[in-house]
């Protein structure tokens, strides 16, 4: 539907579309001019999604001042003039749609109605309060930046640019959401990035139709590869350096407006099981990290699930020290060890989860609590043995290792299963479940590409950083599974020239 | 993006290692040593070598044609319904082999993990296992076979090291069998190699066949030489007169040595955990196969339909033999549907696709002729 000439009908109906809500601001005012009569104006906007400094001084004081020696009649000249003369702000467009022009209002902007005229300005002061950039909250470092993306949209892509001035970094905006109509961004390196993963980006994205988007959880979840898994195929990051790392691979971003954490596509298991710290620090203590986190992941994913296989089906693979011990420790324990594990197990969720919801002092003092007094209390009582309090700390201790907060998710779920089928079967049951596992993620791709990349299929390329990073000289090539348009990261180390310089001389 | 069912070609030997590496690898070195006694290492050498011309055969055949299957090129090849009953003999083979690799695996693990676990939960865990990832096509089950492998590798080529007991001497002397006993050794061990016939289903799965051939050959004799170096230690540990005595020397001479691991006693049982791995890759692969030609001999599209009536057909075939004797029986009898296949229907298909000119000429040849056309264009 096209605006109409005479304001008060255009007044009407945008009063009438936004259900006269009461958020919504209308501002008549007349423009005055010394040869010509007075013309009527309307600005509409939401409260507190506007900047009211910037309203008074960059669009209501030019206007109704500053203007009056014009001497033309309404025009296509006079709207011009407005737009380029008047108006002291950056970003100033024209709509003639009034479903445009409604939603303008809605993203935040300001709507300059003028009587005689079927143009409407938008002008760009959106000013509603939000959140800074903060240190990142689940993905914390020693060494590196401490920013973390934020809530606005453009906050993030300012903080990706400030890194990133490529020329060829392209922000490609989509307008998703039937009724949020919420801003998502596609990010990536023109002539890096393969087209095909654009493409497919691309496509999925488009294919989304919901009602809002509040989170890239919501894009994530619709546009991944096997929604059934309990493992992620996009990797999520709330670090502008990790993103800008990952677009400097060959990957895409999906950047959501009001979510801290972008998208990265497409993710594997290796890709997120690293730390943009692991860069950060010289090699030789990277790759320690890196063998301790790939270690910590493991004993946390199995560590219950083998105390059950080996304490209740084969008790004679421990040395009899140590089963005896155990044996002492667990005298008088009522339940079965597949029980009192699962028991354990399940409390040390419930902490978990309890400490998030709360506010921070009130969520350490319940880790406290759960994990010491009652843990203690526990042990003392005889519900739960002394070992199966170890096994738990020590999963749980593993489990924080891990550097992808929705990775240690996925493994969080499989360790149930685990345990239930050691219930079952003991160790081969632990084999079984961890074939299973296996090839379930054997199954999985992110946009095409293998999980399990680059152990499976195999690309010694890639291994390179992997569980051991090689020194950054040596890392002189993208990934290979990004398919990269440019395969060179780096030139030869300068070292290395230096010391070629060196010999010459 | 590459389609679930490619094969890259480095997942050729991958494939071939893992399937023909599994439960006969466990009670080879007391059949050997009963057989030929120290001979035994010649009896395997003679079998890896007939396996190596089986696996020449086969790759052979699978060049005429890169583009199909076993049940598509045979109606072409013998004609309609001897083609069809063909296929259907070979739909027999791979359904008995894998029944005979379920049912001596489910006889170990009973054994050794869980006595007092039902043998039929032990067959149907493992074969659900298998037919959760045989559903989802080859390149996953690929992908898990080199990871697989890798979980082999690593502790077999450190076991070495951990043999403080080794004498050399059991060994010799050499050629104390005559060469009727020592060929019925290697036939009688052949089972232990067997594997390679799955390119006869899936080789055509292998998009870019160069190298087809090499890279075959060469998982052929990883598999073999894995298995050699493990028949050694077992004999030169446990000496070839006890190891003729035992029925799974394998874990025996595991059972005792001094792993510098302060947690875990029996480590016997650790390696237990790797061999399920590995007769679970042979399962897997052989489940797979079956399945897939199943859909081909049928002309449907997708393999996924056959996995779960497949596996119910091994686990009651599996269910048949009553005692080790019946077990050890339909292991010779797979020995005998190995050799009709790869040295009867194999050469009798190589010939006939000669005769009848059908399929392709290897692609060696092809290639030589590029390279001659480009030289002198």
């Amino acid at each position: 539907m096209k605006l109409s000439k005479r304001i008060e009908q255009n007044i009407e109906t945008i009063k009438h579309e936004l259900q006269n809500s009461s958020d919504l601001v209308l501002r008549e005012f007349d423009l005055n001019f010394n040869q010509i009569p007075k013309i009527h104006c309307a600005l509409f906007y939401l409260e507190a999604m506007v900047s009211n400094s910037q309203v008074t001084n960059a669009i209501l004081q030019p206007l109704m001042h500053e203007i009056r020696d014009f001497d033309e009649r309404v025009s296509t000249t006079f709207i011009k003039f407005i737009q380029e003369s008047a108006l002291t702000i950056g970003e100033v467009g024209e709509e003639t749609e009034l479903d445009k022009v409604l939603l303008s209002i809605m993203t935040g902007n300001v709507i300059l109605l003028i009587d005689g005229a079927r143009t409407a300005l938008t002008i760009d002061v959106k000013g509603w309060k939000h959140r800074g950039v903060e240190s990142p909250q689940t993905e914390a470092v020693i060494r590196g930046p401490r920013d973390s993306f934020s809530e606005p949209l453009t906050i993030n892509l300012t903080l990706i640019r400030r890194r990133l001035r490529d020329p060829d970094l392209v922000f490609e905006r989509i307008t998703l959401g039937k009724r949020g109509h919420n801003d998502i961004v596609l990010a990536y390196i023109k002539n890096l990035a393969h087209p095909d993963l654009i493409a497919e980006v691309r496509k999925r994205l488009q294919k989304i139709e919901v009602d809002v988007i509040l989170d890239s959880g919501y894009v994530e979840q619709i546009i991944e590869d096997d929604w059934w898994s309990p493992f992620n195929t996009l990797q999520d990051s709330e670090r502008p350096d990790e993103v800008v790392a990952g677009l400097v691979e060959g990957r895409v971003a999906i950047l959501v407006d009001n979510s801290p954490f972008a998208l990265l596509v497409p993710a594997t298991l290796n890709s997120q099981m690293m730390s943009p710290e692991d860069y950060y620090v010289r090699w030789p203590a990277a790759n320690f990290i890196r063998i301790i986190r790939f270690i910590a992941s493991f004993v946390a994913f199995v560590t219950p699930s083998l105390y059950i296989s080996l304490v209740s089906f084969h008790p004679e693979m421990i040395p009899t020290q140590l089963a005896l011990s155990i044996a002492a420790t667990r005298d008088g324990i009522p339940f079965p060890s597949y029980v009192e594990a699962l028991m354990m197990e399940l409390s040390l969720e419930l902490l978990r989860e309890a400490g998030i919801r709360l506010p921070g002092a009130i969520g350490q003092t319940i880790g406290i609590v759960g994990g010491l007094i009652i843990g203690d209390a526990a042990v003392r009582a005889g519900i739960v043995s002394p070992i199966m309090v170890i096994v738990v700390a020590m999963t749980a201790i593993a489990g924080f290792i891990i550097p992808t907060y929705t990775l240690s998710f996925g493994l969080r779920i499989s360790r149930f299963f685990l345990m239930i089928i050691s219930s079952l079967l003991g160790l081969y049951g632990l084999t079984l479940g961890l074939l299973l596992m296996l090839g379930h993620l054997a199954t999985l791709t992110s946009f095409g590409v293998s999980y399990l990349s680059p152990w499976a299929p195999l690309n010694i390329h890639d291994l390179r950083d992997s569980i051991i990073r090689s020194p950054w000289h040596r890392l002189k090539h993208r990934p290979q599974y990004t398919s990269a348009l440019d395969p060179t990261r780096q030139a030869t180390h300068t070292s290395k020239k230096r010391k070629a310089k060196k010999k010459q001389s | 993006m590459k389609t679930r069912d490619t094969l890259l070609n480095q997942e050729i030997p991958v494939i071939v290692i893992n399937v023909i590496l599994g439960v006969a690898t466990i009670n080879l070195p007391s059949r050997l040593a009963r057989s030929a006694g120290p001979d035994g290492i010649i009896a395997f050498i003679a079998a890896s070598c007939i396996a190596l011309i089986a696996a020449f055969l086969i790759v052979c055949l699978v060049m005429r044609f890169p583009d199909q299957g076993f049940a598509e090129y045979s109606p072409k090849l013998v004609g309609v319904i001897p083609g069809f009953i063909l296929n259907i003999l070979l739909t027999m083979y791979f359904l008995y082999g894998t029944a005979v690799v379920l049912r001596t695996f489910s006889d170990t693990a009973k054994v050794f993990l869980l006595p007092r676990t039902p043998l039929e939960v032990i067959m149907i865990s493992m074969l659900f296992t298998a037919a959760v990832l045989a559903r989802n096509g080859l390149q996953p089950i690929a992908r898990s076979c080199q990871i697989i492998l890798f979980l082999f590798f690593v502790p077999l080529l450190l076991l070495p090291f951990f043999i403080s007991i080794f004498d050399f001497g059991e060994f010799l002397p050499l050629f104390q069998t005559d060469f009727h006993s020592m060929m019925k050794a290697a036939i009688g061990s052949i089972f232990a190699l067997t594997g390679a016939e799955v390119l006869l289903v899936i080789g055509s799965h292998v998009h870019i066949k160069r190298g087809f051939m090499r890279l075959t050959l060469l998982g052929v004799l990883t598999a073999a030489a894995l298995t050699l170096l493990i028949v050694s230690l077992t004999f030169g540990s446990l000496s070839v007169e006890q190891t003729a005595k035992l029925q799974d020397p394998i874990f025996e001479m595991i059972k005792y040595l001094p792993v510098p691991v302060l947690f875990i006693e029996r480590v016997d049982l650790f390696i237990f955990g790797i061999w399920i791995v590995l007769a679970y890759s042979t399962i897997l692969i052989l489940l797979f196969t079956l399945s897939h030609h199943l859909a081909e001999t049928f002309k449907v599209d997708s393999s996924k339909n056959f996995v779960i009536p497949a596996a119910v057909a091994i686990y009651y075939l599996a269910k048949i033999p009553v005692n080790d004797i019946e077990i050890e029986r339909f292991g010779s009898f797979f020995n005998i549907g190995w050799l009709i296949l790869v040295f009867g229907i194999v050469p009798l298909f190589l010939l006939l696709s000669y005769i009848r000119k059908q399929g392709q000429p290897l692609l060696a040849k092809s290639e030589k002729k590029e390279k001659k056309r480009k030289a002198n264009p």
